[in-house]
């Protein structure tokens, strides 16, 4: 049991404390608040986020958590190797992510509560670049540098209740918080006369938002699943200064599932996220997007694994990013593959791990592209 | 189940580990897609120049002070400058002893009496001949007066003389004295103190360390080969009462021409055969370093040709050191006393010719920095200007003053940028 407890610390400790990082800015994905991770657990990502709706361990459907059957706890690890692909030029960057961590807790056989902590938006990024600075009457060659650490997280609290067997409801109430930890770095050439300029700032996110959802079996051969978010106040202070206000973008969300085969959904979904309603958080020059995404995939039987099954999944995904250029925004298309399988006998943990290789365009510039490929990881551990 | 959930624990260690370690490998930086995918953030710079920043200038004279260096630059340019040297040797031998014996001797003759001088090649380095002459300057007047010392160096009191090529003046040099002269002073104990003065073509000078090395009187009290040469150093009596005094007039300056005092309205001088340092007090609107950045401020001087004549093609490092004394010390000589090291402060040195003219500059943004982070109540926002070569050369950097026209007064440069918000998308 010492081990156990050991491994669930280490997982639980590096996710509340590992930053939270996103690509950088300079990369088509990473334009705006940042990068949507999607919410959706590595089981889903296998999938390319098919089962979202119907995943327990995903930050979407509150009413699924029911299903988890118990107490569990769940972290996600998610690097992601990228290439900025700018004419004939490419630039490649390593991403460390920890997007999602979910607990739930069984009331009783019927009522589950659940804690979900996910990043809505991932802001991390340096940009270096080269400049020109007028000072009186001298003209300086400038070395700037800006950085971004941060994200603006959900923290969902959920209950999930079992009705009737072919029915599961749920509602969640979110926190959304996080903030930014921006540094800009300007150093002149002439560094005997001009001292480097450093900014310093912390933008923080402050909002509220509330979900339902459900999940009905039709028969034992479908399920529908669907979530609804509804957005509340959000905003963006600077120290205590509130510099500006929107609102959590809503979201919609349904999938359906053919699950007539033992141990096996094939499933599809789509979502609508009203990223638009955070357009005034931003500088007029920001360009949010509301947004289509839909993925279809299967999560299918696999052959035995020593004492335990093997769960294969694939899937594909098509969706916008939220935020753009000024005037082209950007569409992401994935493939993805994944497995998972219980860690010794029980199903007391289990591993599940994803990959997807990912193809980010900008739609009115051929110029920029980016591809991607993401390694999921999640961890699942029942106390 | 225990058995199964260790089974499981080293699994999830290493996957987290992995994951850990992608994370520790993380590169996130690019430019590839500037400026099209890329914030600019770059600052807008604001110049203005503060007419009134300074409020007090002076030059405060007599550095380095008594005690802080006992080298002194031997000079010699006619009637313009003209800079000696005393060396005391009040403490001299009677008696001597020869290896073995069981008892020592008196000194009853002096041979090959020399004075031994190091010489610092590297601060100042001899160019052309020097004659460098030694003289009894003992006397029972007031004898660290330029008054009563100047007249001691006249023929009558000569006690050595030598004239060393240029190539000759390395890091020691033995300047021959009358036996004769050193002998009288042991047999009657009297006190040595030998006056230095160099002369030669106009502007020769050297210069003598007389801190970290000492100069020496050497001489040999009998003909015998084992009978070791003695050797002096320098003590000086006088004041009896004063230790510090006196151990700081074992070796000392005297200026018999061109030690200049204040200068004219509208000059501050640094430098010079007088060792003077320039004191600078700003007054700076809070708004300037409280409510922007400062990236550059540029001290702007209107150097003026030196007043002298001594030494005018010397070039001076210009050293910038802050006043750390608090508000509460108001004399200018006492807060002249607390000033930290320019390094410290990230100021840079300037150098400057005494002979030249026209707009100079000093960089100051690290200091106001500084100043801005320990607020002004309890530092005095001042500074002073002390020449690096301070009391080793004669040339002088003169700038004009407060006093002098607007167009030329001191003034502060600033560059800066307003607190801005930033970093919205």
């Amino acid at each position: 049991m010492m081990n156990y407890s050991l491994a669930l610390r280490v997982a639980v400790f590096t996710a509340v404390l590992a930053p939270v990082v996103a690509g950088a800015q300079g990369a088509i994905s990473v334009l705006g608040f940042g990068y949507p991770t999607g919410q959706l657990s590595t089981r889903a990502l296998g999938t390319g986020g098919a089962i979202g709706e119907m995943d327990p361990l995903s930050a979407t459907n509150p009413a699924v958590l029911g299903s988890l059957g118990g107490s569990v706890l769940y972290f996600q690890a998610e690097p992601e190797f990228r290439r900025l692909h700018v004419g004939s030029s490419s630039e490649s960057a390593t991403i460390a992510r920890y997007p999602l961590i979910t607990a739930s807790f069984p009331v009783n056989e019927k009522l589950t509560l659940g804690l979900t902590a996910s990043n809505l938006l991932d802001r991390t990024f340096e940009t270096s670049t080269r400049g020109i600075a007028t000072a009186g009457d001298t003209t300086l060659a400038t070395s700037n540098n800006f950085k971004s650490d941060g994200a603006i997280g959900d923290l969902r609290f959920a209950a999930s209740y079992i009705p009737v067997r072919w029915l599961k409801v749920g509602m969640g109430i979110h926190a959304i918080a996080g903030d930014n930890r921006i540094r800009n770095t300007q150093k002149f050439d002439d560094s005997t006369r001009f001292a480097t300029l450093t900014d310093t700032a912390t933008i923080g996110y402050t909002g509220n938002a509330y979900s339902a959802g459900f999940e009905l079996l039709l028969g034992s051969d479908v399920s529908i699943a669907s979530s609804y978010r509804k957005g509340g106040a959000l905003s963006l202070k600077r120290g205590d200064t509130t510099i500006s206000k929107a609102h959590v973008p809503d979201r919609f969300a349904i999938s359906a599932a053919y699950i007539g085969i033992r141990g096996t959904a094939i499933s599809v979904r789509t979502a609508r996220d009203t990223w638009s309603r955070m357009q005034s958080l931003g500088t007029p020059a920001l360009r949010a997007t509301d947004s289509w995404d839909t993925s279809v995939g299967a999560d299918v039987l696999g052959p035995k694994l020593g004492a335990s099954n093997l769960q294969l999944r694939t899937g594909a995904r098509w969706r916008t990013l939220p935020f753009g250029l000024a005037t082209s925004t950007i569409d992401e298309k994935t493939i993805s593959f994944g497995i998972g399988t219980f860690l010794g006998r029980g199903g007391r943990a289990a591993i599940d791990l994803a990959t997807f290789r990912s193809n980010r365009t900008a739609t009115s510039n051929s110029n920029l592209s980016e591809t991607a490929w993401t390694l999921s990881v999640g961890l699942t551990v029942r106390p | 189940m225990i058995d199964r959930l260790k089974r499981s624990a080293p699994v999830a260690i290493l996957v987290l580990l992995f994951t850990v370690m992608i994370a520790c490998g993380e590169q996130v930086s690019g430019s590839l897609g500037c400026p099209q995918l890329c914030v600019d953030e770059s600052a807008s710079l604001k110049d203005t120049i503060l007419t009134a920043a300074i409020v007090v200038d002076t030059s405060v004279f007599g550095y380095p002070s008594l005690g802080d260096s006992r080298d002194v630059t031997l000079l010699y340019q006619a009637d313009t400058a003209d800079v000696r040297m005393v060396v005391r040797f009040d403490a001299l031998p009677k008696r001597y002893t020869i290896t073995g014996a069981a008892s020592d001797t008196a000194i009853t003759k002096v041979d090959s009496a020399a004075l031994m001088l190091f010489i610092d090649t590297i601060k100042v380095k001899p160019v052309t001949p020097i004659t460098i002459e030694a003289f009894d300057v003992d006397t029972t007047a007031e004898d660290t007066l330029r008054s009563a010392l100047v007249p001691l160096f006249r023929p009558s009191r000569l006690i050595g003389s030598k004239t060393f090529a240029a190539a000759d003046i390395k890091d020691t040099i033995y300047l021959p004295l009358d036996n004769n002269q050193v002998y009288a002073k042991i047999r009657d104990t009297l006190r040595l103190r030998i006056g230095l003065r160099v002369t030669g073509s106009s502007g020769v000078r050297m210069r003598v360390l007389a801190s970290q090395v000492n100069p020496r009187v050497r001489f040999r009290v009998s003909s015998d080969t084992l009978v070791k040469p003695d050797t002096v150093f320098p003590a000086s009596s006088t004041p009896a009462t004063d230790s510090y005094i006196s151990t700081a007039l074992t070796a000392f300056p005297v200026y018999a021409a061109g030690y200049l005092g204040q200068p004219p309205i509208g000059r501050v001088v640094i430098g010079g055969l007088a060792g003077a340092r320039a004191f600078y007090k700003f007054d700076i609107p809070k708004t300037v370093l409280d409510s922007v950045q400062v990236i550059r401020a540029s001290l702007l001087f209107n150097q003026l040709p030196a007043r002298s004549t001594a030494r005018t093609n010397d070039a001076l490092t210009l050293f910038t050191q802050p006043v750390l004394s608090a508000p509460i010390v108001t004399d200018i000589r006492t807060a002249i006393t607390f000033i930290g090291s320019p390094y410290s402060y990230g100021v840079d040195s300037v150098r400057l010719v005494a002979k030249d003219s026209g707009t100079k500059r000093i960089e100051l943004v690290n200091l106001l920095r500084f100043w801005r982070a320990v607020g002004d109540s309890n530092s005095v926002r001042a500074i002073v200007l002390r020449a690096g070569e301070e009391g080793a050369l004669g040339g002088e950097i003169n700038f004009s003053s407060l006093e002098a026209a607007a167009a030329l007064r001191p003034r502060l440069r600033i560059t800066y940028v307003p607190r801005r918000g930033f970093g919205l998308p």
